[in-house]
């Protein structure tokens, strides 16, 4: 366990460091966020042509889901997946395994590290910029204990959603393709970019049947009041559902690809 | 002296998916591949003494670096069986990483963009390096080997030499009991070899820590070990001390002549004449001939200023195993 915490310390440290390397990539990395949040602010403004309120969801609220929603991805972003498969692809998975740790238990860690940093220099000042330009008032937000359940639920089950990914990468080496149409289907049922109730009814229904809406809708409809009520409970259920399955999948994965594994290059 | 690495019978193999040609192969492969076995490694059998630096040598895909990756516990060998200090490593891979120090010359462990000082002390978490452990191995290679000049300097701006040494550095500050070396010299130049070779010879005489170096540059093993395994196409193909190698498996030796003025080449069964410009002579003996025969009709050629002898070059002698 110490192993761990220092681990995460350290590891912390160096995500910071790296991150403060490049200092225009940091600038710019600012200026893109800043070019979203406005377009998207412009484009609801526009859909909803002077009413207040569509499907019950007043434009402060609908604004205040969009901002808030680009800043919970850069929360919840993961590279788990991503270093798993380039690892695995030139080969210096092998350096990972000669480690005194576990691997999956060093990813998690890594994960928590890539947040850490995120938060430090991302989350938290949007969240301040957010709230002194005003976006949040006459909002009525719900931020008590179940909505932290929720994103604490979207983060682990995120962790484990890469990390199953990661490790199909060892056994199909080659999977970009299929990753690629993935991705497509998740910025749409994910509620990130379009919230979910503005769907047709059987797209809606169809978004309930996939993992995506549980990462990101889930929290923000707790956070600005959509789902409320027993409903929470039932929406949390399932969060923890898709969390156990992709949980044990990524660690049957891993405890077979560890066996037969084959390392690329010499 | 008690062995600290056994190895019987060890197998590893491998089905591979074959790549059928062209875009209907490719369609065909996705639905019906095709596959086949591969034996990386055959059948090995051998053991390394505490202490002992020991050449692993092959040419390029004989199966040198899969067995490195079974006594690294990062592969399980199909069959056979490995005890690297009393565990095997494939089935208890992180007690193992305690135990041993792992060096790969085609990739890093130091993080690019950051000074060397946070790699080794993101090791020491990971490791859990006790302080004062840590403190003594940093003095230990700051003073011998210049490792604490780049402390401070980011990996990026290190040449290839401070770098592998950083890398040979960060491996040892664990105190591991057993450090493998997976072509440590690959694309230094003559300089870097050198002091590489020293560094790799003096942290073997001061920590007793046994090595095994994996190359396919025979320079290294000349320079770092008496004992060598060669591996061929999967199979150990011999293994012993090097002395022995020459003998058995090259008799030639060289002859550089120096006369004092030029003269015309010696005319013997037993002398190769590899080249006679002017005052130099290269002579080759292919047969076990005394020195007591060969000096004479070299004397009687001219006035010798210069001679040396010279054993067969052991790259010589790789090329005769692996043709055989």
């Amino acid at each position: 366990m110490k192993q761990l915490w220092d681990y995460l310390k350290v590891s912390c440290k160096i995500e910071l460091e790296n991150q403060l390397v490049f200092r225009s990539n940091f600038f710019v990395s600012i200026l893109s966020v800043v070019i979203r949040v406005v377009m998207l602010l412009a484009l609801w403004s526009a859909l909803y042509q002077g009413k207040t309120e569509v499907d019950g969801i007043s434009l402060a609220t609908m604004k205040c889901y969009t901002v808030v929603s680009i800043v919970f991805e850069l929360f919840i972003a993961s590279k788990v997946e991503q270093s798993v498969t380039e690892k695995v692809h030139d080969g210096s998975i092998s350096m990972m395994l000669t480690r005194p740790a576990s691997y999956p238990a060093t990813l998690f860690i890594e994960n928590l590290a890539g947040t850490f940093q995120a938060v430090a220099m991302w989350v938290v000042p949007y969240l301040l910029v957010i709230w002194l330009c005003g976006l949040t008032r006459g909002v009525e937000l719900y931020l008590g204990p179940w909505f932290w359940v929720s994103v604490a639920g979207a983060y682990l089950l995120m962790f484990f959603y890469q990390f199953f990914f990661g490790m199909i990468a060892f056994w199909t080496q080659e999977i970009n393709g299929f990753l690629q149409a993935r991705d497509a289907v998740m910025l749409v049922f994910s509620g990130s970019m379009v919230p979910l109730w503005f769907f047709p009814d059987w797209l809606f229904s169809a978004a309930q049947y996939l993992p995506f809406q549980a990462m990101y809708s889930t929290p923000l409809s707790i956070m600005i009041g959509k789902i409320a009520g027993p409903d929470i409970y039932a929406a949390v259920l399932i969060q923890f559902g898709w969390i156990l399955g992709f949980g044990l999948l990524a660690q049957l994965c891993w405890r077979k690809s560890r066996r037969r594994m084959i390392v690329n290059g010499g | 002296m008690e062995s600290i690495l056994s190895v019987e019978h060890l197998t590893k193999k491998f089905t591979v998916v074959v790549g059928r040609k062209g875009l209907g192969g490719a369609v065909k492969n996705l639905f019906h591949p095709q596959k086949r076995e591969i034996v990386a490694v055959n059948d090995i059998s051998f053991s390394v003494q505490e202490g002992e630096i020991v050449g692993f040598l092959g040419p390029n895909g004989a199966g040198k670096s899969t067995t490195i990756k079974m006594l690294t516990g990062i592969l399980t060998p199909t069959s056979g069986s490995a005890v690297v200090n009393g565990l095997e490593p494939y089935r208890k891979p992180r007690e193992n990483a305690q135990n041993i120090g792992v060096v790969f010359g085609q990739r890093s462990r130091l993080w690019w963009n950051l000074p060397v000082q946070d790699s080794f002390e993101y090791t020491k978490a990971l490791y859990q390096i006790p302080e004062e452990v840590f403190q003594e191995n940093l003095l230990y290679f700051s003073d011998s080997f210049g490792v604490g000049d780049i402390l401070t300097k980011p990996v990026r701006t290190l040449s290839l030499g401070q770098k592998m040494r950083a890398e040979i550095a960060m491996a040892m500050l664990h105190n591991p009991r057993i450090l493998y070396l997976d072509e440590p010299t690959i694309g230094l130049d003559v300089v870097g070899k050198n002091e590489l070779h020293q560094l790799i010879q003096r942290i073997n005489a001061d920590r007793g820590v046994t090595i095994v170096l994996v190359t396919h540059d025979v320079l290294d093993i000349e320079r770092l070990c008496r004992r060598v395994m060669i591996i061929d196409k999967g199979r150990l193909i011999w293994r012993g001390e090097i002395d022995t190698l020459r003998r058995a498996k090259g008799v030639e030796k060289h002859y550089h002549v120096l006369y004092e003025s030029p003269c015309a080449p010696i005319q013997s069964p037993f002398l190769k004449v590899e080249a006679a410009e002017g005052q130099r002579h290269h002579y080759i003996c292919t047969e076990d001939v005394p020195l007591d025969d060969v000096l004479p009709l070299i004397l009687a050629a001219g006035k010798v200023v210069d001679f040396t002898v010279n054993d067969p070059p052991l790259d010589q002698v790789m090329r005769r195993i692996y043709t055989e």
